[in-house]
């Protein structure tokens, strides 16, 4: 028997992490209210002449058709990569999308240009949940925040204060030898909402992907590993709602001081290889 | 190979001693509210090692370089925003890498600091827009042995 959420998730389809938000809530007996499963096809060059054509809807198929097809030569081995990467956790297959409906009752498709885009603040506003889990990447502009009357969950891959920013997964891997996620309340600032849980993780061992390049192993693992990552994080939290017997709007939260920690950038490649590669042994 | 951390402050000592040092700078511009060839200028002067100010300021500095890709002349006094958007002169864009990669190592019983690294990698590897900015030599080789003791220490950590 599943528990309804008094909860909206924002589905960022073109991202995995919704599928392992959703996996993850469903694996634990959880249904939320309501899924927004966002498409987001941007209005540039080609994409704006051919949403003219034969609307929204068909332009995001197609790309979704043209990205198969591009990556349909190295399906099977980034198959087995996307299994090795998970090893440890209960897989999810990432390839196959499945029908969103099997995990909410209620799905509604929406379309946008980007975060910013009205339609997308309008679809939110009008969804009875106040709590609202926003699972893709990009940054959540202000109209969604201030104007949206949601209070919106974000889970980062790192323990904030101490890393924010980008690359959190290899920053946390490098300055504290193990991955930490956090989650928060959504603010305007770049990871400084109030956290309402934190979560460290045993650091990870991935001996069996030494034939992958660094590179491709950073990719798999930002594809693969870090949703798992990210969604048994939420889980948490939501098993935390149920204990204490609080809304998941209003769970108890502390503030962070916006000039504690550091904010880090995107790893430099050298760097990077050195992190991912320490991975492996 | 996990050379103890003074050895390391000891070799950037070493090898930047050159550019540590503010004798062969052009005389720094000024600026309506901070300006960012006075601020080298200035850290040099008092031995290019950076106190928790310094530090504060290098920090905004790294998001400078990593996110805008310049280093400008002048900046508000919180530094988030260019007020005079010319470019600094060459051996300031030099300077500021020696005084990061100086300040990667705040003390012997500290872990690096990562961040600062990472700004040096990307200035070293050419994120800073045009004009091109050459850095000498042996900042690569420092670098390169930096970035070898850090897999050193991963690899301690996770044994």
């Amino acid at each position: 028997m599943q528990k309804e959420l008094d909860l909206v998730v924002l589905a960022h389809t073109q991202s995995p992490l919704h599928l392992a938000y959703l996996t993850y809530l469903h694996r634990n007996g959880y249904t939320p209210k309501k899924i927004l499963a966002l498409t987001i096809v941007p209005s540039t060059g080609k994409t704006q002449l051919l949403k003219r054509f034969v609307g929204e809807h068909f332009t995001a198929v197609a790309r979704r058709v043209v990205q198969t097809l591009v990556s349909f030569p190295r399906r099977r081995q980034i198959r087995s990569l996307m299994n090795r990467v998970q090893a440890g956790h209960e897989p999810i297959d990432f390839q196959r999308l499945p029908r969103l409906s099997a995990f909410a009752s209620e799905v509604e498709q929406v379309f946008a240009d980007s975060l910013e885009d009205p339609r997308l603040l309008n679809a939110v506003r009008a969804q009875e949940p106040k709590a609202l889990l926003f699972t893709g990447g990009g940054i959540v502009g202000p109209s969604l925040l201030e104007k949206s009357g949601k209070t919106i969950f974000h889970v980062h891959p790192g323990l904030v204060p101490e890393v924010k920013g980008s690359d959190g997964f290899l920053w946390s891997s490098l300055v504290r030898g193990a991955p930490g996620y956090s989650c928060f309340y959504m603010n305007a600032g770049i990871d400084t909402g109030d956290i309402i849980l934190t979560k460290e993780f045993d650091p990870v061992r991935l001996p069996d992907c030494d034939q992958e390049t660094p590179d491709q192993l950073y990719d798999a693992i930002l594809r693969f590993l870090d949703p798992h990552l990210r969604a048994q994080t939420f889980v948490d939290v939501v098993k935390m709602s149920e204990e204490q017997d609080q809304p998941l709007d209003q769970l108890p939260s502390r503030r962070q001081d916006p000039n504690e920690g550091r904010t880090y950038f995107f790893m430099q490649s050298k760097l990077k290889r050195i992190v991912v590669e320490s991975l492996i042994r | 190979m996990n050379t103890p951390m003074l050895d390391l402050a000891a070799a950037i000592e070493t090898d930047l001693r050159p550019h540590l040092s503010c004798d062969a700078l052009p005389e720094p511009r000024d600026a309506r509210e901070f300006s960012t060839e006075k601020f080298i200028h200035r850290q040099l002067a008092q031995g290019g090692v950076a106190d928790a100010d310094g530090r504060r300021v290098l920090d905004a500095l790294c998001k400078r370089v990593e996110v805008i890709r310049k280093v400008q002349v002048g900046y508000t006094y919180d530094i988030s925003k260019a007020v005079e958007r010319e470019a600094v002169k060459e051996p300031y864009a030099v300077a500021l890498a020696a005084l990061l990669l100086r300040n990667c190592v705040v003390a012997a019983d500290q872990p690096l600091d990562y961040k600062f690294f990472n700004c040096v990698l990307k200035m070293l590897g050419g994120t800073l827009i045009p004009p091109a900015t050459e850095f000498p030599a042996e900042f690569t080789g420092l670098t390169d042995t930096i970035l070898i003791q850090i897999a050193g220490r991963l690899d301690a950590k996770r044994a």
